[in-house]
């Protein structure tokens, strides 16, 4: 493995943690295994692609909107089955599974509609959207887009951090995700807050989908699903609903399986993934870096 | 008249026994309250295994499928061993995990799987007649095995595991029971598809596939045998009955199941029930995997804890069903 | 010592910090009515939940009819013959009034318990599970509402429900986690005549009340718990007068309607 391994690594934990902190968001905080999660990341590429479709727009208004445009999607999914599932469902466990069988059809719908808007074709995001330029930095070959990426990529996960850490409704999400019932005593409206949440979670998820398919040049309606597999590694690696933890294990899942590249095989380098989540629910199935997670694993 | 009809819709006819068996596969499952999608991956290595040995090795069909069978059992038994003590979400997390790296093993072992591309002219060795017979067979032996007591077990340790304990079930010896059942069900379902469409390829054995089988036991419903069958039947006819959407056939049916899943989780067998009760009179109620009314009768494991009884300090988790480990 | 039907030595759990039961030591001799009092939050229910294996010990030992159970499974020290009731009814609603009893005998087996069975019973197995079921069912009055479903049964009815599936398989031990909880006068009365009656047919009980009258009038002997510990222990009224008992009382008397 060389510093060009590693930079790879970098550029690949960053798609990770955009992807990851979404889902584990929703996770922790509302106990939503969103399996929609992949679909509305795909969206957010196939959005830069309709958009750009006819004029090249720039980046910087390409996925701004796509994060809105996701964080809206979510948020419907949101209103117009998890919380009603919440309503009506009044057993945990039963809502749980509901939830889940409610967010797979939620994913299959958006992906048949991105199959029809593509017509089952690859298609690309306009590249003038982004002009892609080999550059070097400290030496090693890079894009100005892996740049992006990664900048992109700190950017926001240091953003999300510290609004969990430090800000008001950051402690008010934490509330939540400890005891919905109560916080709804103390004023704060799990309603809202749950709104919220899928909104942060779906622009995550739309961000990354603009990132990867400008990376890949390509959107496709499945492109969410080997990114799930990833993603529940990396959750179950930093422990469900911590955003710091995900980050870091998706750095570590990019390391692990670029390792596996490197020095095994390509075909192998996929199933690292799953190897991870069983190691780790065998062995420490509260995640590797929070001792206790933000809620009772 | 009706043989005329038989054979127009043979391929459908077809597609819905092979999806009631992977339905059936489902459901036990989630009724006993282990939440496994894993049965897609067993679906596969059943449907891979037979293909390969009826057509590379010329095994005939029975002990191909049997060793599929076999082979299933024995990998659902070690998967619920490592993943027995996950719960809920957790559970379903890594058991669809387990479906993905299924997919991608058959994706990149070409010598077996023929790869991206998939198999090709896999023998038909299977009547309608026979794989009809066999879906009759499962169906009489589910509903032997969710009667009397085992069924009430089964009611048990989905709704109330510390319960089930408490009257002497041995709740982890259960579910691995369950987990097998229905890991060779599925792989029985994939080794009869294998030989009776003469494809397979991995992109079959994906989400869609989980979607599907999940639509048929939403739309059935999950608090009696017969709903997986009367919702694989429904789902297999749906792209016939929705021609008229065209290309917007499969946003649609996903649709359907957002819809049934939110607004009537009980499905047909609870549309059924109701019916019968208001002619009886009298309602058994209708608990689902998806809807349960536990919360009527036990205020303390609902959503909402309007009176939480104990404070934290006398250690009763108020939701011992998301536990990732055992309490024991 | 050897005569206990069951004996706590040292026992202790604690979550984290909180120890929620700590060092509880104390012996239970067959055929009697034990009752465990105590302010909210003194460790009795977690004692209750130590005992029948749903929490972990942290520290001691559990000795039940000859049978060290400390590291049993639940539904191990279940098939020994310990039931138990819960302190919110937890019935299965979709099962009848019938089907929630036989829960609790369906793994009735001739010889050995049922621990290792064949995939089905013979037909004298099954008869005799259903004569335990006709038994428990009469003797809590259910006869009658043995094909109701739960949720049409007034709360103290679905009580007697669950005290009928504890005691389908003939326990040696029956733990009661407030059974009259919620429970008008009258169907108080009955349930602690029940419970008299069970004793008088040589069941051991263990039960956890906050009626101070139930159990001064039901109970042969009373432990009482404060913090995590058992302060006091005796004859239930000598025990209910002493002062430390008051003390741990004091202020927040209760009156069972919690």
């Amino acid at each position: 493995m060389n510093a060009q391994d590693l930079l790879n690594v970098v550029v690949i934990g960053s798609i990770y943690t955009l992807f990851a902190m979404g889902l584990t968001l929703s996770w922790g905080v509302l106990n939503i295994l969103n399996l929609a999660h992949g679909a509305i990341f795909m969206f957010g590429g196939l959005l830069a692609y309709l958009v750009t479709q006819d004029s090249a727009l720039s980046l910087w208004i390409v996925m701004p909107m796509s994060m809105v445009v996701c964080g809206l999607i979510a948020v419907l999914l949101e209103l117009v089955a998890y919380r009603p599932i919440r309503r009506r469902v009044a057993d945990l466990h039963a809502s749980e599974l509901a939830t889940l069988i409610a967010s797979i059809g939620a994913g299959a719908m958006l992906v048949a509609i991105a199959e029809n808007v593509t017509e089952n074709q690859l298609v690309g995001i306009n590249p003038e959207t982004f002009v892609v330029e080999q550059t070097s930095f400290l030496g090693l070959r890079t894009t100005n887009l892996e740049i992006v990426i990664v900048a992109i990529a700190a950017l926001l996960s240091v953003t999300l951090t510290l609004f969990i850490t430090r800000s008001r409704h950051g402690r008010a999400l934490r509330a939540l995700a400890q005891d919905p019932y109560t916080c709804g005593l103390l004023g704060i409206s799990p309603d809202r807050m749950a709104a919220a949440t899928m909104f942060v979670s779906g622009a995550l998820a739309g961000a990354a989908g603009v990132l990867l398919a400008m990376q890949l040049n390509t959107v496709e309606a499945r492109l969410g699903e080997p990114l799930l597999l990833k993603a529940f590694a990396v959750i179950i690696l930093g422990g469900v609903g911590s955003v710091q933890g995900a980050i870091a294990a998706a750095f570590l899942l990019a390391l692990a399986e670029t390792f596996t590249d490197v020095y095994a095989s390509t075909s192998v380098r996929d199933a690292v993934a799953f190897g991870l989540i069983i190691v780790l629910l065998l062995f420490r199935p509260q995640g590797l870096f929070s001792r206790v997670a933000w809620q009772r694993a | 008249m009706l043989s005329d009809w038989f054979s127009d819709n043979e391929t459908l006819i077809q597609a819905a026994l092979a999806g009631a068996l992977l339905a059936y596969s489902f459901q036990i499952a989630l009724r006993a309250g282990v939440f496994t999608l894993g049965g897609v991956g067993f679906w596969a290595i059943g449907g891979y295994t037979t293909a390969y040995l009826v057509t590379e090795r010329e095994w005939a069909t029975v002990p191909a499928i049997g060793v599929g069978l076999l082979l299933s059992a024995v990998i659902g038994l070690g998967l619920a061993l490592v993943l027995g003590r996950l719960r809920a979400l957790y559970l379903a997390m890594a058991t669809v995990a387990f479906v993905l790296l299924v997919q991608i093993v058959a994706i990149n072992w070409e010598d077996v799987t023929g790869g991206a591309g998939g198999l090709f002219g896999i023998p038909v060795t299977v009547s309608t007649t026979q794989v009809f017979l066999v879906v009759l067979v499962v169906s009489i032996a589910l509903v032997f095995f969710e009667r009397g007591a085992r069924g009430r077990t089964i009611e048990a340790m989905r709704l109330d595991e510390q319960l089930a304990q408490s009257v002497g079930i041995d709740v982890v010896r259960e579910r691995h029971l369950i987990f097998v059942l229905s890991s060779v069900l599925a792989a029985l379902s994939g080794g009869i598809s294998a030989v009776m469409f003469n494809t397979l390829a991995p992109e079959q054995a994906g989400f869609h596939l989980i979607t599907d089988t999940l639509m048929m036991v939403v739309i059935g419903g999950a608090a009696a045998w017969w709903g997986a069958l009367v919702g694989a039947i429904i789902v297999t006819w749906l792209p016939e009955l929705l021609r008229f959407a065209e290309d917007y056939r499969q946003i649609i049916e996903a649709a359907i199941v957002v819809l049934v899943i939110v607004y009537a989780p009980e499905g047909i067998v609870g549309l059924v029930r109701r019916v019968r009760g208001l002619l009886s009179g009298r309602r058994p109620p209708t608990a689902t995997p998806f809807a349960d009314i536990a919360a009527a009768t036990s205020p303390d494991r609902g959503h909402s804890q309007p009176e939480a009884e104990l404070p934290p300090a006398a250690g009763r988790d108020p939701r011992p069903a998301t536990q990732a480990r055992n309490p024991d | 010592m050897a005569e206990s039907m069951l004996s706590l030595d040292d026992v202790k759990v604690h979550f984290g910090g909180v120890r929620a039961v700590d060092g509880i030591s104390i012996a239970l001799e067959p055929g009697k009515l034990y009752g465990i009092v105590g302010p909210n939050g003194s460790g009795k229910t977690t004692l209750i939940n130590a005992i029948s294996r749903l929490v972990p010990l942290t520290d001691g030992t559990i000795t039940f009819d000859g049978t060290v159970v400390s590291r049993m499974r639940p539904f191990q020290v279940s098939r020994e013959g310990l039931a138990r009731t819960f302190q919110a009814v937890r019935l299965l609603p979709t099962l009848t009034v019938r089907d929630n009893v036989r829960v609790a005998v369906d793994r009735m087996r001739d010889g050995d318990g049922g621990r290792r069975g064949r995939w089905r019973r013979t037909p004298a197995e099954r008869n005799r599970a259903e004569n335990a079921t006709d038994v428990a069912l009469e003797r809590l009055h259910l006869t009658q509402l043995a094909g109701e479903y739960p949720e049409n049964l007034p709360f103290g009815t679905q009580r007697r429900v669950e005290i009928a599936r504890a005691i389908a398989n003939r326990p040696k031990l029956l733990l009661l986690d407030e059974p009259i909880a919620g429970m008008n006068r009258e169907e108080r009365t009955e349930i602690a005549e029940i419970m008299k009656s069970l004793r008088d047919d040589g069941l051991t009980q263990l039960l956890i009340e906050h009626d101070l009258r139930i159990v001064l009038s039901a109970c042969d002997h009373i432990f009482v718990m404060n913090f995590g510990k058992c302060v006091a222990d005796g004859p239930p009224r000598e025990t209910a007068a002493r002062p430390e008992v008051q003390e741990a009382y004091l202020g927040r008397k209760h009156d069972g309607g919690a």
